[in-house]
């Protein structure tokens, strides 16, 4: 019986040339789908909104698999178009981030008007700062 | 029983309206590429009826108006969204401009501090070499020189904000005044039952350059409209303008005055908000912690000092390395120097023995401690710079986000008002037709006319 043929290796474990390759292609398709994202935030575009998301989470899911940032041990740091990667989807998160703090904004205002003069005008429990009620604290 | 005048008396308004109709479509075609135009539609109505018992006839078409196609929410929307721009582009590029001040070679605090404290490690080694004892006291004048040079800049970009902030207000009143100029034209034209279409562009323009300026509350009335920043202050009520004026204020900065009345706080945003925010509360927090740094830093060092014994054995009461900055610490990174010129001074010694380095041991070991906000010098430094670089990073990204949406709102706004070749195609064929028929009707009328002449002949 022929011997199996090794198993491939995993991309990651290989040469650090490969793991850059590997995370450069990543990190430039995760820029991509955060643009396309933000596309979607201006034209208010809901649907391809959650569809580039979910694209997203499945990118990151892939890149925090690979190993720690070389750098810090014996591995070479990121070659310069790695980081010129890491930098713009450090920016296109950064411009996503202030769009949707916008929309969020814009989404308060409207919860405020649609609740009526009933309730006050403070942030809405649960966000950032902000402490939810305890249950039978209260009365 | 309608006469043949009547017909053609009919006929001819047929012909004027497709000529005004005409017209506007001539004049949309024209300004396809102009900034702010808004495409003009013909209004046409039939015109009161001649009622002859038991009949009703009609009496043609009148062109009532040309209307100008807008949408006063995108309008109001795109006002908005220009002020946001405007400030967040007057807060980056002050913000870049602090940036590069403190990334750039020269001055360079953070390499400073830790040149001094490489110079007194190496004192450590050698205590009573008087060349390394010169070496510390370079590289102490060289962590107050750089202090000096940061503080110097960020005092001379204040300075020239608060040119901007003049400038600003300029800009403002001569397009207050202009907008105030062409409300009188409106309402004249608007009162005598005209089209000011043209000059509600006009208008809406200018509005859009003074949102970019300051913040702008639109409130419109019967053919006319008032503004007002968004805290209340009357810049434009109908066709009067209120300057506004600049002032020293308390703090030697320009404050701005609307009637007599303070309004600097008020003003939240636009390029003027934008050059106020960074002026008055971002140059300012990066000041109060080079100052705190500064301070923290020369009053550390000198507790060590006059701890010790100099060169020659006196004890270094009193002997600071560097002259002590003020209590209220305003001001101690732009005055920061050293107090001693003779090396000798220096107390590298704790116990006055000659050869102890004790004491210069002390001093380097000043480097890894928690001086300021329970970080040490260097660190407490770099928190600052990275402060900086992510404030630019933020509102570098708001910015990009604002032109985004505000490249949005231009598109929708476009699609309602802008000109569409195609349309404009079809709408020329549609009047010219219809000019074409009328013109028809005319030469039919003159020929019946003819006829009943030929009879009476």
């Amino acid at each position: 019986m022929a011997p199996l043929p090794p198993n491939p290796p995993e991309p990651w474990r290989s040469a650090p040339s490969e793991l850059s390759r590997l995370y450069l292609q990543l990190l430039r398709e995760l820029a991509d789908r955060v643009e396309s994202s933000t596309q979607a935030v201006v034209s208010g575009d809901v649907a391809r909104l959650e569809a580039g998301t979910a694209e997203q989470c499945r990118l990151w899911q892939k890149i925090v698999s690979l190993p720690p940032e070389p750098g810090h041990g014996a591995d070479p740091a990121w070659p310069p178009e790695v980081v010129d990667a890491q930098q713009r989807l450090l920016h296109l998160g950064r411009v996503q981030r202030a769009l949707l703090r916008r929309s969020q904004q814009c989404l308060r205002a409207v919860c405020n008007l649609l609740a009526g003069p009933h309730s006050g005008y403070a942030p809405m429990a649960g966000e950032a700062g902000v402490e939810l009620h305890p249950a039978g604290k209260e009365g | 029983m309608s006469s043949l005048n009547a017909s053609l008396a009919s006929a001819l308004s047929g012909l004027a309206a497709a000529q005004g109709a005409l017209a506007a479509t001539t004049n949309n075609v024209a300004n396809i590429n102009t900034p702010g135009y808004s495409r003009q539609v013909p209004i046409l109505e039939t015109g009161d009826p001649i009622v002859l018992d038991p009949l009703t006839f009609g009496t043609g078409v009148r062109l009532r108006t040309l209307e100008s196609i807008r949408n006063p929410i995108l309008e109001s929307q795109i006002q908005q969204e220009t002020q946001t721009q405007g400030e967040l582009s007057a807060l980056v590029s002050a913000l870049a401009q602090t940036q590069s001040n403190f990334t750039s070679t020269s001055g360079d605090i953070g390499g400073a501090i830790s040149k001094f404290f490489d110079s007194m490690n190496q004192l450590s080694t050698s205590p009573s070499d008087l060349s390394l004892r010169r070496n510390v006291l370079t590289a102490a004048g060289n962590v107050a020189t750089s202090f000096n040079l940061a503080s110097g800049h960020l005092i001379a970009q204040r300075t020239n904000l608060d040119q901007g902030v003049e400038q600003a207000v300029g800009e403002i009143n001569q397009l207050t005044g202009q907008i105030a100029q062409l409300n009188g034209q409106i309402a004249i034209l608007e009162n005598a039952g005209e089209s000011a279409g043209t000059f509600l562009d006009q208008r809406s323009q200018l509005i859009n350059r003074l949102s970019s300026l300051v913040d702008v509350s639109v409130i419109p009335s019967d053919n006319t409209i008032t503004l007002t920043t968004a805290s209340g202050t009357a810049l434009v009520a109908g066709q009067q303008n209120f300057s506004l004026s600049t002032g020293t204020g308390p703090s030697g900065v320009q404050h701005i005055f609307a009637q007599n009345s303070d309004i600097t706080a008020t003003i939240v945003s636009g390029q003027l908000g934008g050059i106020l925010a960074a002026r008055d509360q971002q140059i300012p927090g990066i000041a109060v912690q080079l100052d705190t740094l500064a301070a923290g830093l020369a009053n550390a060092v000198n507790q060590v000092q006059t701890a010790g014994y100099d060169l020659n054995g006196n004890p270094a009461t009193g002997v600071n390395l560097f002259n002590p900055p003020p209590a209220s610490l305003d001001g101690a990174a732009a005055n920061l120097t050293v107090a001693i010129t003779d090396p000798a001074l220096i107390a590298a010694s704790a116990d006055g023995t000659p050869g102890s380095n004790s004491n210069a041991e002390a001093m380097y070991a000043l480097r890894k401690q928690a001086l300021i906000a329970g970080q040490s010098a260097s660190d407490y430094y770099s928190t600052i710079v990275f402060n900086i670089g992510n404030s630019v990073a933020n509102s570098t990204a708001q910015q990009e986000a604002s032109s985004l949406v505000l490249q949005q709102l231009n598109n929708q706004r476009s699609a309602v008002s802008g000109v569409s070749l195609d349309e404009e195609a079809a709408n020329l064929m549609r009047f010219q037709q219809a000019y074409a028929a009328s013109a028809k009707v005319i030469a039919a009328i003159s020929s019946l006319m003819e006829v009943v002449i030929n009879m009476k002949s």
